[in-house]
């Protein structure tokens, strides 16, 4: 097994991937909305499903 | 989603989910409170869930307390710091305390009396949020907005992003600009949408 401290990690550029998926999350948030606003009651079931997972 | 900003008032169109039931459930033996952080977004729509749910009550006195202790305990929720009503009371002078319900430690409802003039504003200026004939009291948005911007996690910028994209012709632009400026984050406003 190899072990981390032999890998080389470039921290630059993990921050910058960091940063690029932030990003995109906010830009998912976005979608998310629109859909809410547009799509009617639709949103609602999608979210409770989610939701209700964590629940027994 | 309509909000009608003159009412103070949200009606959303969907089912309660579990979440929503439990909350409901558990203020209905409150007669004032404000929901406060993370379920503001949650009941608004964001799709993520929470293991807790923040909620801001005015200051009881212990029989007023002692009161509320065996509604509650009534209705299935029972304490996670202690199953002793006098000594979660006492808790409440520094903490929170905690809620949950059956055996189940999450959900749970975070209980906090009102402590400092952020939560007097967001109790005093609280909205309505309405789901078919159920409704739940939440934060102004302006603030929860502020707020999630200086808690400031990326969890809770997407929060603040999530409230602001779907009422952002509706909100009060001065008011939220005077919120982010009196928490000290209105340079974080960029991240409320793309420029």
């Amino acid at each position: 097994m190899s072990k981390i401290k032999n890998i080389k990690v470039n921290l630059k550029e993990l921050k910058s991937e960091k940063e690029k998926n932030f990003k995109e999350r906010l830009k998912f948030i976005d979608y998310w909305t629109n859909y809410i606003k547009n799509k009617g009651s639709r949103w609602g079931k999608q979210q409770n499903l989610l939701v209700d997972s964590q629940i027994d | 989603m309509e909000y009608n900003v003159k009412r103070g008032e949200i009606k959303i169109d969907k089912e309660l989910n579990n979440l929503d039931k439990f909350v409901l459930d558990f203020v209905s033996v409150l007669k004032n409170y404000v929901i406060v952080s993370g379920y503001v977004s949650i009941i608004l729509g964001r799709s993520r869930a929470t293991e807790d749910v923040d909620l801001l009550i005015p200051p009881m006195k212990k029989i007023e307390f002692n009161t509320f202790w065996k509604k509650v305990i009534e209705k299935g929720f029972w304490c996670i710091n202690t199953p002793d009503s006098e000594e979660a009371f006492d808790m409440l002078s520094q903490n929170a305390i905690r809620f949950a319900k059956n055996k189940n430690p999450i959900p749970n409802i975070e209980f906090k009396f009102i402590k400092n003039e952020i939560d007097k504003f967001s109790y005093k200026n609280k909205i309505k949020v309405l789901i078919g004939s159920t409704s739940f009291f939440v934060s102004p948005l302006e603030l929860q907005i502020a707020y999630k911007l200086f808690l400031g996690s990326n969890k809770d910028i997407e929060d603040a992003r999530h409230i602001y994209g779907l009422f952002r012709e509706k909100i009060n632009k001065d008011e939220l600009t005077d919120s982010l400026n009196k928490l000290g984050v209105y340079k974080k406003r960029k991240f409320l949408e793309d420029e």
